[in-house]
């Protein structure tokens, strides 16, 4: 296993490892030096007491032998023996003798006035006895037959108060017998007495072992001469103290207090190495607590990393907060809150990926998922429905944008109340709805599309406005139409486009529907290259002057031959162009198609105004007026014999833009119409700003006029809001005498319909205009 | 110097005189190396011809007296003639234990507490040192001369003296001369009136006091 020296773990492990070894190095140097010094003062220490203990034991020896020797020589009876020794030196003798047992003494010595020994119980007495100072109070040590002797010296006075000493009595202990186990005990050491390079006594068993001589020798050899404080002797190490109790001219003696080593320091070692113990059971523990708190950090920050991981592959995880490191949990905490908010914003973008935000529904990707879904399952069978809102671009026109909006939400919501367990709606976009409603074979799209009808029954109040809505259906089968998503969809789109054409409710798509389809799917990939192949053509539809039947202008018709499938209708086309935006080409086409027909209209003899329609992205489109200045220029087409058509609806799409083009056109002086009037939802005020020459009453008022008295109205009122605001009238859809005599009557002054010529196409309009003028003459 | 003891000795001197009329007087002044005169020092003269007086020497002499009084010798110092014999009576309540080792008279009266005790005849000239067993500071001092003219200065260092025309030496003896006093001896011929002053050579020794310089009973 290789150790990770740069995760988070080993780093703070290796550095707790490594600030305890210093502090531990650094507190047993401290320690362990500290208590050798204090341990090696406290011996020294003891050293000293020793040497007073030492001093004051040999101290009292010496007065207890003071106080022995002297009342014997005080004695009257021994004083008659000294003063009788000269002559009875062995009666003086054996009372000395007597004294020394008493006092337990070990040699007695009677020496005379002059120091010299007159009797003495020891082999080799000195001649002259240093009386001077072993009268003296103190450690009087002297060495007779190789033995040291604590000995004390006091004159005999035969009168006592006398100044005349008449002898001296000396006596002494053995040293050897002062220095025993009781001294040692009491001092603590081994007590060695050197005298002039001899061991004198010593409680040292090394030196009282079998040979003792040359024992002593080595010892001796191995007391450092110079102020040190240890010795090795026989392979051990001693402490060691000496002070000399007496240093004069050729006499010096020492005494040497020794202590195993190991015995001085015994506390020592045992501190050092319960210490050591102490020492490895810290290193242990904080090894373990490290080890464990670098993991309580580093655990939490891998599991973190682990889920920053998983949130990476967007696998959410539950995340478990550390409590133990409060950053960490920090950090977990922040990791929660990322996570959730990462979620939040997932779902967020799933909500506008997948959902409306307009209506809530789910959205047309929704949608198509969803039913690739149950696709995939093929588990169950169901009807796609299309559906979309008849006339909600008026709603949107008349009511405004944010009324629609309002009207959509409403539908949305009881739509997705009234739909049946299982099925599935979704909003697609503009005012189109789809629906997925499981079903099963053979079920009839009546009952299929019944709840959907529902929802519309009853109108809907919004903003106090009492709404009547209907909805066109096209209705699609899984899996018998399509077994594919897009062909579901593109099949209900037909059979929606179909009913609207029939103003059905809804329409079952079938396969006869489907070539249709196709054929309005192509039509706008071909309607370019018919513009330049000449398979549009302009027909025309004359308008007469009532009053005098004379053809005043005619309104150019876009009629579509196709190759293959004969003629279209506009009605197919122009909602297309207008899809597509070709509808720009269609109305520059139909424009100089109008100015050429006009031009050879005027050749003939005929000055005939010419109308074409334009649609609200023509209004909408800048380049529009500056093409028609340049066509007339072009054509040399005076600008008034041009009269552009708009539907009301296409200026109220986007008015402001609508009556700037509207007002450039016809400061050029071209002239300008609404079509269809009556139908859409123009206000007075629009109609007032909008800057045209002639109204063009719908059909849908002149058709039954007639038997409509109602109509009959209205087209009077038209023709008088018209007069009042000097716009002149048109109307269309005549199809009958009367109708034009009522309209006569009513004071409109231009006719179109029937009645007076269907639109004619491009090469017979000549000769019909040449043959009506000559019958209306 | 006790009533008693003048009047002994003006008794001999007045019966010298009348041995010889022309008896001169000699005044003595001891002083010490600094001129100081020095009290109770033993001044006594022997005659180079002792014949002249020895008769009278064995004659009857009176007993002297060394009385112990409060612990303490009576006098200090005795001096006394060859052939005394002295008294030691015992004029304390407690009992005494006067004892000489000296050679001159070695003696000892074992514990006593009246003036019972015999008077000791002195026979020999010299220093006899008095000890008692039982008060080791009792220490008292008697010089045997052997010449009728002895005695003790005065307070102001004096001794007078009556002594025939002749040769004499003048001695001088105190417990804590040093040898050269101690052996000091002036030759005098008498043959008028004179006056003497005697200086010690060399400063006497002091005054033994054991007990205070034993500190190793002060312990006790």
């Amino acid at each position: 296993m290789t150790i990770n020296f740069k995760s988070l773990q080993n780093r703070i492990l290796m550095r707790f490892i490594f600030l305890l070894m210093i502090t531990i190095a650094i507190i047993l140097f401290v320690t362990l030096q500290q208590t050798y010094r204090h341990s090696e003062s406290l011996i020294n220490k003891q050293f000293t007491i020793a040497e007073l203990v030492f001093t004051d034991k040999l101290t009292n020896h010496s007065r207890a032998l003071y106080r022995g020797i002297s009342p014997i020589s005080k004695d009257f009876n021994f004083k008659k023996l000294v003063n009788a020794a000269e002559s009875d030196s062995r009666s003086v003798l054996s009372a000395m003798n007597n004294h020394q047992r008493r006092i337990n003494t070990d040699f007695s010595a009677l020496l005379s006035s002059d120091a010299k020994t007159i009797v003495s119980n020891i082999p080799s007495s000195l001649a002259t006895w240093p009386v001077e100072k072993i009268s003296q109070s103190g450690n009087n040590i002297l060495v007779l037959d190789e033995t040291l002797y604590l000995v004390r010296a006091v004159p005999i006075r035969l009168i006592e108060s006398s100044s005349k000493i008449k002898a001296w009595l000396v006596m002494g202990i053995k040293i050897k017998k002062l220095i025993n186990d009781d001294l040692r005990k009491i001092l603590g050491f081994d007590v060695t007495l050197v005298l002039n390079d001899m061991v004198g006594a010593s409680t040292y068993q090394p030196l009282n072992s079998q040979d003792k001589k040359l024992a002593s020798q080595l010892f001796i050899n191995e007391i450092p001469t110079v102020d040190r404080d240890n010795m090795s002797f026989q392979g051990k190490s001693l402490a060691l103290y000496q002070f000399a109790m007496k240093d004069s001219d050729n006499e010096r003696l020492d005494v040497i207090f020794t202590i195993d080593e190991d015995l001085a320091f015994i506390n020592f070692t045992q501190l050092a190495s319960q210490l050591i113990i102490a020492i490895c059971i810290i290193i242990l523990l904080t090894v373990l607590l490290s080890f464990r708190f670098s993991r309580s950090i580093a655990t939490p920050l891998k599991n973190l990393v682990n889920i920053a991981n998983k949130i990476q592959y967007g696998n959410y995880v539950e995340i478990t907060h550390d409590v133990r490191v409060s950053e960490v949990n920090k950090l977990s905490f922040a990791f929660s809150n990322m996570q959730s908010a990462i979620q939040q914003r997932e779902q967020d973008n799933h909500q506008l990926a997948f959902y409306s935000v307009l209506t809530g529904l789910p959205n047309r990707n929704h949608f198509i998922r969803t039913m690739n879904e149950l696709i995939e399952d093929a588990t169950m069978q169901f009807a796609v429905i299309l559906m979309d809102i008849d006339r909600f671009k008026e709603i949107n026109d008349t009511l405004g944008h944010e009324y629609g909006d309002k009207v959509l939400q409403a539908i949305a919501t009881r739509l997705e109340k009234s739909l049946v367990q299982g099925a599935y709606v979704a909003y697609l976009e503009g005012d189109e709805f789809a629906m997925l409603i499981p079903c099963q074979k053979s079920v009839k799209p009546e009952v299929l599309v019944e709840p959907v009808i529902k929802v519309f029954e009853q109108f809907f109040e919004i903003n106090n406005i009492q709404l009547d809505v209907s909805a066109s259906m096209g209705i699609a089968m899984y899996p018998e139409d399509s077994d594919k998503a897009d062909g579901l969809m593109q099949f209900a789109d037909i059979a929606l486009y179909v009913c609207k054409d029939k103003h059905n409710s809804y329409e079952l798509y079938n396969q006869k529907l489907n070539t249709h389809s196709i054929l309005r799917l192509n039509l706008m990939s071909e309607l370019r290259g018919s513009l330049e192949n000449g398979h549009l053509q302009l027909h025309y539809q004359p308008q007469i002057e009532i009053s005098t039947n004379q053809v005043k202008s005619i309104e150019c018709l876009v009629r579509w031959q196709h190759p293959e499938h004969g003629f279209i209708y506009p009605d197919d086309f122009i909602p297309l162009a207008e899809q597509t935006g070709n509808i720009r080409y269609l109305t520059k086409w139909a424009i100089e198609e109008a100015l050429k027909q006009y031009n050879k209209l005027k050749e003939n003899g005929f000055n005939i105004h010419m109308a074409v329609n334009i649609s609200a992205i023509d209004l909408t489109d800048s380049d529009l007026v500056d093409f028609v200045k340049e066509a007339l220029t072009e054509h040399n087409v005076e600008p008034k014999m041009l009269m552009l058509e708009v539907t009301e609806s296409a200026i109220m799409s986007d008015p402001e833009k609508a009556i700037t083009a509207l007002n450039k056109l016809k400061n050029m002086g071209v002239q300008l119409s609404i079509d269809d009037f009556g139908t859409g939802y123009s206000s007075m005020e629009q109609l007032k700003r909008t800057p045209v020459n002639e109204l063009k009453i719908d059909k849908s008022f002149v058709l039954e006029l007639i038997s409509s008295n109602e109509d009959a109205i209205i087209v009077k009122s038209i023709t008088d809001l018209a007069h009042n605001l000097g716009l002149s009238v048109v109307a269309e859809g005549v199809e009958n005498k009367q109708s034009l005599e009522i309209l006569n009557k009513i004071g409109i002054e231009t006719a179109q319909g029937y009645f007076i010529s269907k639109a004619i196409h491009t090469d017979e309009f000549l000769p019909w205009l040449v043959n009506y003028e000559k019958n209306n003459v | 110097m006790t009533r008693q003891f003048q009047y002994k000795l003006i008794s001999v001197l007045i019966v010298l005189c009348c041995f010889a009329s022309q008896a001169k007087n000699i005044n003595i002044k001891v002083n010490d190396t600094v001129k100081k005169p020095l009290e109770n020092i033993v001044v006594y003269i022997e005659a180079e011809n002792k014949a002249s007086y020895d008769k009278e020497q064995l004659s009857d002499k009176p007993i002297a007296t060394m009385d112990q009084v409060n612990r303490q010798f009576s006098p200090q110092i005795l001096v006394v003639n060859k052939s005394t014999k002295i008294n030691f009576p015992n004029s304390d309540k407690i009992k005494h234990h006067v004892y000489s080792f000296s050679p001159a008279k070695t003696f000892e009266i074992k514990l006593y507490s009246d003036e019972q005790s015999s008077p000791l005849l002195f026979e020999q000239a010299g220093d006899v040192t008095l000890g008692c067993n039982i008060h080791d500071w009792m220490l008292g001092y008697i010089y045997v001369v052997d010449t009728p003219w002895f005695g003790k200065t005065d307070s102001q260092g004096n001794i007078n003296f009556e002594l025939p025309e002749g040769k004499y030496n003048i001695k001088l003896w105190h417990p804590l001369f040093q040898e050269a006093d101690q052996n000091f001896s002036r030759k005098i011929i008498v043959n008028r009136d004179n006056k003497l002053t005697i200086n010690l050579k060399e400063a006497m020794k002091p005054a033994y006091s054991a007990y205070e310089e034993d500190d190793e009973l002060d312990d006790y």
